[in-house]
């Protein structure tokens, strides 16, 4: 349960979300055990972008009633994933002072962001 | 927006044309403002969902039937002011190719305004019938003035005779019975009028007032009223009042009366000269007429079935216009008389075809002739207009400006100005005359004219419209 496609789940679509993508902020349904760390690994593999912050929120289910029946929505968590806008190609300033240079390039948005994920 | 024209038979113009990618982006950006308010997408308020978002869910498409008309629209105007063309039908549009990213490229089928060819047209010759003024037409005028101020005078000492008015009562009765309609009280009958059935008036005459009697009488066979026709029925008749019409006398003091004038002689003459004037009115009116007619026929044009249909539309809304000023919607009083809307239609084919010529050749002659209206004609032409709606010519103007409408007044200016040029240019014939000159001159006329096959088939066309 830890490939990339079994942590984001949907992106989440609305108008406050695609406001805030066009600063670098995406706002994805992930699995409710991901942990920041795994949603920025995945969105980084996913989307070729490099990931600056990670924001999560947990939402529990509603309840819901059917006639007599009464039965609670799964719960959710959601994820709003920051990108670096301007990522330098090649090298960051990793732990210690040493350069690192990143082995691919990055993208810029998130182009896929939209219908049909 | 490159377009090329293309040219086909009957006055058909193809234009293709190619709008740019980058026009045709802007117009799918206005098409998507225009239409934002009707997308509904999970997620958005109506009207906020962002472009990309709804042309993902809904399909480009739903963009397309907006963009064309704002891509197309100016693209058809630009293309029709680059080929000086003249359409007189709504455009045929056929889309070709469409995409974001190669624009739109189509094609518009169009009619556009024939080319008139003129014939000569200054100097035609036209029949010019005269209308002269009788005496006796003087007459009759003073005899309807004369009927119109008779007084009605009470009988005294006659019987009643041919046209005297008889104020009756009366009862019809078929077998001892009263019938429908057969009863009348305090009814003045003109005898002689022949508003009830034959024999009846005859019958009064030679009467006297406060007589009462009875009137055996039969109904005409051909009677309306079937239980009636060819009946034997009896009136009871009483005559109240008995008058008779004096005409006033045809004096001085009779012109007094009527007109503003002091003698009869003074008063005829003004009736005469009121005759006349219209007389000369109606003459002008039918040289003019002809001296059109001629013009038209001389010119050889090739009218497009679509002007011809535009020209019945108007005819045929003019008409139901006046038919409701009436009272009666068209539809119903072609039911009346047994028509539908299409043979009615059908009907005006002829006359519209007439208009439709006649406009087209008075329009290329007040070009080639450069003739315009004046700013000091437009003024007097809306004055006249004013006066006959009964307006200020100011109150007229500040309504027809505004909509543009002006040029309608001009367009109006320079017909009647074309027309003036053209009657008075134009050879007045006398209309007995007009056999024997025209049997010797044709010839060399109409030589001058057209060449011959034209003239032959503008003949033809004359005697259409004639008829």
């Amino acid at each position: 349960m830890s490939a990339a496609h079994d942590i984001i789940k949907r992106p989440i679509i609305t108008e406050k979300s695609t406001a805030d993508a066009a600063i670098g902020k995406y706002t994805f349904e992930v699995a409710t055990h991901a942990t920041k760390t795994q949603v920025r690994q995945a969105v980084e593999q996913l989307f070729s972008v490099k990931v600056v912050k990670v924001n999560t929120t947990n939402y529990d289910g509603k309840i819901k009633r059917q006639g007599v029946h009464i039965g609670p929505r799964n719960d959710w968590k959601k994820a709003v994933v920051t990108i670096d806008t301007e990522p330098k190609a090649g090298s960051y300033l990793q732990k210690g002072g040493k350069t690192a240079t990143a082995p691919r390039k990055f993208k810029n948005t998130i182009e896929e962001f939209g219908f049909g994920q | 927006m490159a377009s090329v024209m293309e040219k086909k038979e009957n006055n058909v113009v193809v234009l293709t044309i190619d709008v740019t990618p980058e026009a045709f982006a802007d117009a799918l950006q206005r098409s998507f403002k225009k239409n934002a308010g009707k997308f509904n997408i999970p997620g958005f308020r109506k009207g906020k969902a962002p472009m990309h978002l709804v042309t993902k869910y809904y399909g480009e498409g739903v963009l397309y039937d907006d963009a064309i008309d704002f891509a197309a629209n100016p693209a058809y105007i630009a293309a029709i002011a680059e080929h000086k063309i003249n359409p007189v039908s709504r455009p045929d549009l056929d889309i070709q190719s469409i995409s974001r990213e190669q624009g739109i490229t189509f094609t518009v089928e169009v009619t556009v305004k024939p080319e008139v060819v003129l014939g000569d047209y200054l100097g035609v010759q036209a029949e010019s019938p005269e209308f002269p003024v009788s005496e006796e037409d003087v007459d009759r005028d003073l005899t309807r003035v004369q009927e119109r101020n008779a007084r009605l005078l009470p009988v005294e000492g006659r019987g009643i005779e041919d046209g005297d008015t008889a104020n009756i009562d009366y009862e019809g009765f078929n077998d001892g019975v009263p019938f429908d309609g057969g009863k009348g009280a305090s009814y003045d009958l003109k005898i002689g009028s022949g508003t009830f059935i034959p024999g009846f008036e005859d019958a009064l005459i030679g009467k006297n007032a406060g007589e009462s009697f009875e009137l055996p009488i039969s109904f005409p066979a051909d009677y309306a009223g079937k239980e009636l026709a060819g009946q034997d029925v009896i009136f009871n008749v009483t005559i109240n009042e008995v008058k008779f019409r004096e005409l006033p006398k045809l004096d001085d003091e009779f012109a007094k009366d009527v007109s503003e004038f002091d003698t009869l002689d003074a008063y005829k003459a003004s009736l005469r000269a009121k005759l006349e004037e219209s007389a000369a009115n109606r003459a002008k009116g039918v040289f003019e007429d002809n001296v059109i007619k001629a013009v038209v026929a001389n010119a050889s044009i090739d009218v497009p079935a679509v002007m011809i249909e535009s020209e019945i539309d108007q005819m045929v809304n003019e008409q139901s216009q006046q038919m409701r000023y009436q009272g009666i919607e068209l539809e119903q009083y072609l039911g009346y008389i047994g028509q539908t809307v299409e043979t009615f239609r059908e009907q005006l084919k002829e006359s519209a075809e007439v208009r439709v010529r006649t406009n087209l050749v008075l329009e290329a002659i007040s070009a080639t002739e450069a003739l315009t209206a004046t700013e000091y004609e437009i003024d007097e032409e809306i004055a006249r207009m004013a006066v006959s709606y009964g307006m200020t010519a100011e109150d007229l103007k500040s309504r027809i400006a505004p909509g543009g409408e002006n040029s309608l007044v001009a367009d109006n200016v320079v017909r009647n100005k074309t027309i003036a040029l053209l009657t008075e240019k134009a050879i007045k014939v006398a209309v007995a005359a007009e056999d024997e000159e025209s049997a010797k001159k044709p010839a060399k006329a109409k030589a001058k004219i057209a060449p011959k096959k034209k003239a032959e088939k503008a003949e033809a066309e004359v005697t259409e419209t004639a008829e």
